[in-house]
C-alpha cells in the first residue's frame, strides 16, 4: 500500500524548472532513497513534499489524502517530516529545547514519553541534553536533527543529506540506524550523495537527473548496475 | 588594554556574583525599589525613576519584538503615542475611569498593532523597520494635524490623573508604586511568555525561521501575535504615562524616541529582562545626570555606544544565562574540592 504518492510533480523557480514532472511511490515501512548529483532536484523535491516550495503542476497524496496544497504545520501535524539539508538545529538553544521544538503539536506528557524513545535511539544525547546545539560534533548535531524529526513522531520521515560532512565512521553509525527507526513503524526517504551507503541501507532507489526520474529499481539491484555505478559509485 | 582587560575581569567577577546569590539580590532589589518613595521627598529624583519604570516597561515590550523575534520595530513610540492621545481622550471626552482609559489605550494601540502586523510580518528582514519608521513619523503627523481630536502643536493638557476608587492620585508617590505595579506584572507575563512554548517557537523563529517552518511552525502567526502583544503593552502604559504627566505632545512621539529605546534595549543586552531593565535605567538616569554637560552629552553618549559595540557587542547582559554561570561555578567548585581531598 502506498503510503505516500508523488505524481507528475513540477516545480520552478523563476525560469529554471527544478522538477520537470516526477512521480514516485512510497509504500508504508519501506525505507527508499532518491540520489542524484547536486541540482538534479533531490532537495526541490523534499521541500516540495513539505509544502515549502510552491509546486507549478502535480499532485502529491499522503495517505490517500491530497496534501498537494496543504501548509506546511499541516503536513507536519499529519506525520510528514523532514529532517532538513545542513541539519538547520538551533545553536543558542539547549538539546532539550531542540527536541522540544519537534514535538511543537505534541502535549507535554506525550512529549516526555517521545523524549525517551529519541534517547533509546541515540544515547549520547541524553548526556548532552543541558547543552547548547551549537556546541556538539557534526555527528552529535545530525542524530539531534534525526531526534528532533522523531518527536513529531513521524509516519513517513524524510532525511536530506544526513551524511553531509560527517565523518564515514559515523556515518556508518547513523545510518545503521535508520532500519530500527522503520521497525518503529516509520516509512523513509533517504536523499543522499553519498550513494552506496544510501543503496546498502534502501529497499529501493530513485535516481534522479535534472528533474527527472531516470531510474528506478531495488538498491540490490542498481548496486549491481553498471550504469549507476559509473555514474555514482565511481 | 591593561585597564580593559581589568574592566572585563571585574565584569565577570560581578556577573558571578550576581549568578551565585540570585535570590537574596532580588529581594534587596525589590526591598530598594519598593521603599524608594518613602524615603524620599524630592519630586525630581521620583519623576525621573517614575520614567524610568516607564521606559522599562517600554523597552521589554520592544525587546519581545527586536531581542526574542529578532526584527528592528521603530514603533515603540508610536504605539506609546497611540496609547497616551486614547488614554487622555478617553477620560477626558468620554469620562472612562483611570483603569478603563488604559485599557482602552491597550486596544486601540494593539488594534494599530494588528494593522501593521497584517502585511509586514509576512516578510523578514529589514522591511518592519522601514514600515515601522514610516508609521511612527504617520502618528506624528496626525497627533500634529488632526487639530479636532488632538488640539496639534497645542498638546492636551490638564488631563485627569489617575483616579482609583475615587481617589485622585496627585502624588509623586502613588504613581511611582502604580508605574511599580505595571513594571511588574508586565514583567511577568513577559517572563512567562518568553519560556513558554510560544517563546520558544519565537526564538526559534530568530534563530533559523526555514528550520522553524520545516517544524511545523506557523512562523507568521506567531510574528503577528508577538508584536500585537508588544503594542498591546506600549499602548497600556502609554495611558497610564498621560495621566501620570497630564500633558501630551505629539514631539514627545516620534521616531527618533524610538530609536533611544532600541538603543537601551542593545545597551542592556538583546533578548535579555535582566538586561533590558539595566539598559533602560541607566540610559533613563546617565543623561540626566549628565544635564550640566548641555549638548555635550551627546558626544559622551556616543562614545559609549562605540566602546560598547566594540567589546560587548551582546550589550552588558546579552547573552548571558544565569543558570548556565551558576552551574558551571558549581561544577568548578566539586572540582577544586575533589582535588584538595586528594591531596590530603
Amino acid at each position: 500500500m502506498s503510503i505516500l504518492s508523488v505524481k507528475d510533480l513540477k516545480v520552478r523557480y523563476g525560469g529554471i524548472q527544478a522538477l520537470r514532472g516526477i512521480s514516485l511511490d512510497v509504500n508504508e515501512g519501506e525505507i527508499i532513497t532518491l540520489i542524484g548529483a547536486n541540482g538534479a532536484g533531490k532537495s526541490t523535491l523534499m521541500n516540495s513534499i513539505m509544502g515549502l516550495v510552491p509546486k507549478a503542476a502535480g499532485k502529491i497524496t499522503f495517505k490517500g489524502e491530497d496534501i498537494t496544497k496543504k501548509e506546511t504545520r499541516k503536513i507536519v501535524k499529519s506525520g510528514v517530516i523532514l529532517a532538513p539539508e545542513a541539519r538547520h538545529i538551533f545553536p543558542g538553544f539547549t538539546v532539550k529545547d531542540n527536541l522540544m521544538l519537534g514535538g511543537y503539536f505534541g502535549s507535554t506528557s506525550e512529549n516526555e514519553k517521545e523524549l525517551e524513545t529519541v534517547f533509546t535511539l541515540f544515547p549520547i544525547l541524553k548526556e548532552r541534553i543541558h547543552q547548547m546545539g551549537g556546541t556538539l560534533s557534526g555527528g552529535e548535531q545530525q542524530m539531534l536533527a534525526i531526534g528532533r524529526a522523531m518527536m513529531a513522531k513521524p509516519k513517513v520521515l524524510m532525511l536530506d543529506e544526513p551524511s553531509l560532512g560527517l565523518a564515514p565512521l559515523i556515518i556508518t553509525d547513523i545510518f545503521k540506524l535508520f532500519g530500527r527507526i522503520r521497525e518503529m513503524g516509520v516509512t523513509i526517504i533517504l536523499v543522499e550523495q553519498n550513494a552506496r551507503m544510501a543503496l546498502k541501507t534502501a529497499d529501493r532507489c530513485y535516481v534522479i537527473e535534472s528533474g527527472r526520474i531516470v531510474t528506478e529499481d531495488t538498491a540490490e539491484n542498481l548496486l549491481r548496475s553498471d550504469t549507476v555505478v559509473k555514474a555514482y559509485l565511481g | 588594554m591593561k585597564s580593559i582587560n581589568f574592566l572585563k575581569k571585574a565584569w565577570t567577577g560581578v556577573i558571578e556574583f550576581i549568578a551565585m546569590h540570585q535570590i537574596p539580590i532580588m529581594i534587596i532589589l525589590i526591598i530598594i525599589v519598593t521603599a524608594f518613595p518613602f524615603l524620599t521627598t524630592n519630586k525630581y529624583f521620583l519623576r525621573i525613576s517614575t520614567l524610568c519604570l516607564i521606559n522599562i516597561v517600554l523597552g521589554l515590550a520592544l525587546n519581545l519584538v527586536q531581542g526574542y523575534m529578532g526584527q528592528m520595530s521603530f514603533a515603540t513610540v508610536a504605539f506609546f503615542g497611540i496609547g497616551a492621545y486614547a488614554g487622555a481622550l478617553s477620560v477626558m471626552r468620554l469620562g472612562l475611569p483611570s483603569l478603563a482609559a488604559m485599557v482602552f489605550g491597550m486596544v486601540t494601540a494593539a488594534g494599530f498593532g494588528f494593522l501593521i502586523a497584517l502585511p509586514t510580518l509576512k516578510l523578514k528582514g529589514y522591511y518592519l523597520s522601514i514600515v515601522t519608521m514610516g508609521f511612527c513619523e504617520i502618528i506624528r503627523i496626525v497627533e500634529m494635524n488632526w487639530q479636532e481630536l488632538t488640539r496639534g502643536s497645542l498638546g492636551i493638557m490638564n488631563i485627569p490623573s489617575v483616579t482609583i476608587f475615587g481617589n485622585k492620585l496627585k502624588s509623586g508617590r502613588a504613581n511611582y508604586i502604580i508605574a511599580l505595579i505595571i513594571l511588574v506584572i508586565v514583567t511577568i507575563l513577559i517572563k512567562n511568555l518568553v519560556n513558554s512554548n510560544f517563546g520558544l517557537s519565537l526564538k526559534s523563529i530568530r534563530d533559523d525561521d526555514s528550520a522553524a517552518e520545516t517544524m511545523g511552525i506557523n512562523i507568521v502567526h506567531i510574528k503577528r501575535v508577538n508584536f500585537i502583544i508588544s503594542a498591546a503593552i506600549c499602548g497600556f502604559v502609554g495611558a497610564f504615562y498621560a495621566q501620570y504627566v497630564t500633558f501630551i505632545h505629539p514631539s514627545s512621539f516620534t521616531s527618533a524616541v524610538s530609536q533611544e529605546y532600541i538603543v537601551m534595549i542593545i545597551f542592556g543586552g538583546l533578548g535579555s529582562i535582566p538586561g533590558t531593565f539595566l539598559g533602560c535605567i541607566i540610559l533613563t538616569v546617565l543623561p540626566e545626570l549628565m544635564r550640566g554637560l548641555l549638548q555635550y552629552r551627546l558626544l559622551i553618549y556616543g562614545a559609549l555606544m562605540v566602546i560598547m559595540m566594540n567589546f560587548m557587542p551582546g550589550g552588558l547582559l546579552g547573552n548571558l544565562d544565569l543558570k548556565l554561570i551558576r552551574k558551571k561555578i558549581l561544577d568548578r567548585r566539586k572540582k577544586t574540592e575533589r582535588k584538595g581531598g586528594g591531596g590530603e
